[in-house]
């Protein structure tokens, strides 16, 4: 087989300050999906039909359309819409919303297992509702469903590299740079890989330590 | 005349067709340590739960020395509802503990017992954490200060949630079958706790299946059935001579079961 050890050593020093944007991608996607997340669940238990039915509609869209037609409708919609976003800003909108949607459905199912018990003990205490939430089922609720969190944070960094087709230049897109001078795709693409797996082993492995540190405060 | 501390009246409470509570009417005298006992079903926990509005009662008034909490008469006579912050603020004169404890997983011991005072009272946190660790002392459970609910027993966990309930500095205490949850051999350990506490003066309403109990250290007992009060009166007597045919039938069905525990020597 034909294949360049030296174009392949050759292209980590490009690649890896690429993923330091994969990198601040995903995380500030993940932090405004979790907020998004939190406040379509909180929303959704509310029971107002209209609201709860809306929610829905955006549900079921989001999980029934490519997560790169959105990434493509951000791009060329919002500034359409008067918006004025690079790139990045479009890209990291997207995924959140995305992974709003993915967090809001993790929330939903970790609350219904919940034991009901704590809540009440709250609301026996005289604790207002707001505080019910944000002291009580909210905490409960984190570490709860922590391992797919972690998980969802994962599928954010691969999806990180689905911004190349929108210019984001990433590990992807500075792959294909590389490749277009050196006319060797396999060994740039293959280099990208592992950069990005490196990044979700490490996400992973942080994941594993948060669990087994929070595991005494699991209900 | 002394104005009773808990006043209970004409309570009732629905759930679909199914009636948890006909009328029920009752008063606790400050001090006093009331049992509530009758056979499963009967609306124990329901009227319990419906004294502090965990559940909504469809009927009747609950007054704690003399203030209305959820439903009052307003001055035309009609009846009108207070807002869910009003029962809020209402709701801390009673400490209520749970059969399944319910303290909070992710918080240490301290937190739990703190909490409450701190947000729902504005207490100085410094003050509060003073009086949590003195309840832990006496609850024998110093030293547990930074544990997590998952580390302790099934008994000190009630503790916990007693200890709690006291923080808020509650005017009584409602018990919703404090045993139910725990090992046999840590029942009786909870019993004398709450003995002690009854000897301490606190005002308690419980919920039991500890006949034994309910007949060392209640003043009064009351026995349901079918969501209504089927008889009432002094513990020895509803217990040793019950007149309804329904609680001799029950207390008959108990002592099968089960040697009420022996409470008539503390053990230290």
């Amino acid at each position: 087989m034909d294949f360049d050890l030296v174009a392949f050593g050759d292209a980590f020093p490009r690649l890896l300050p690429a993923a330091l944007t994969n990198l601040t991608i995903a995380l500030v996607a993940m932090t405004l999906a979790l907020i998004g997340g939190t406040v379509l669940t909180v929303l959704r238990t509310t029971g107002i039909g209209l609201l709860t039915g809306a929610i829905g509609v955006l549900i079921s869209f989001i999980r029934g359309t490519p997560i790169l037609v959105q990434i493509f409708l951000f791009y060329y919609g919002l500034p359409a819409l008067g918006l004025d976003l690079t790139p990045i800003q479009a890209g990291v909108l997207a995924i959140a919303l995305n992974s709003s949607i993915f967090i809001t459905e993790i929330m939903r199912g970790g609350l219904s297992g919940m034991d009901p018990g704590p809540v009440e003990a709250a609301i026996a205490l005289g604790v207002r509702a707001r505080t019910i939430w944000t002291r009580v089922i909210l905490p409960q609720l984190y570490i709860r469903i922590l391992p797919p969190l972690v998980n969802e944070l994962t599928t954010i960094v691969k999806g990180t590299a689905l911004l190349s087709v929108i210019t984001v230049v990433e590990v992807l897109r500075t792959a294909q740079q590389i490749a277009n001078t050196t006319f060797r795709p396999l060994e740039a693409l293959l280099a990208a890989a592992i950069v990005l797996f490196a990044l979700n082993l490490a996400i992973s492995q942080l994941g594993r330590r948060l669990e087994t540190r929070f595991a005494a405060r699991r209900g | 005349m002394t104005r009773p501390l808990l006043k209970v009246s004409n309570l009732a409470k629905s759930f679909g067709t199914m009636t948890a509570l006909r009328d029920i009417s009752f008063e606790v005298e400050a001090g006093e340590v009331v049992c509530i006992i009758g056979p499963s079903g009967c609306g124990k926990s329901t009227l319990l739960r419906c004294i502090n509005y965990l559940t909504f009662p469809d009927g009747g008034f609950v007054e704690v020395d003399g203030t209305h909490i959820g439903r009052e008469p307003g001055r035309d006579g009609k009846m009108r509802m207070q807002s869910h912050k009003r029962i809020d603020q209402l709701r801390p004169m009673m400490g209520f503990v749970f059969q399944q404890f319910n303290l909070w997983p992710h918080m240490t011991v301290l937190e739990n017992i703190a909490r409450g005072p701190v947000k729902v009272q504005r207490r100085p946190r410094e003050e509060v954490e003073h009086q949590a660790r003195a309840l832990l002392a006496r609850f024998g459970l110093a030293g547990k200060e930074d544990a997590y609910p998952s580390a302790l027993s099934g008994g000190q966990k009630q503790r916990v949630a007693i200890a709690r309930a006291l923080a808020m500095e509650p005017r009584l205490m409602l018990f919703d079958e404090p045993t139910s949850a725990l090992d046999p051999e840590i029942v009786k350990e909870v019993l004398l706790f709450l003995r002690e506490l009854a000897d301490s003066g606190m005002t308690m309403v419980i919920v039991t299946h500890e006949i034994g109990f309910a007949r060392h250290v209640a003043d009064r007992v009351i026995f349901l059935d079918g969501g209504l009060v089927a008889e009432q009166g002094p513990a020895r007597q509803v217990l040793g001579d019950p007149q309804n045919p329904r609680l001799r039938e029950f207390l008959a069905q108990i002592h099968e079961v089960a040697a009420p525990a022996d409470l008539s020597t503390p053990s230290h």
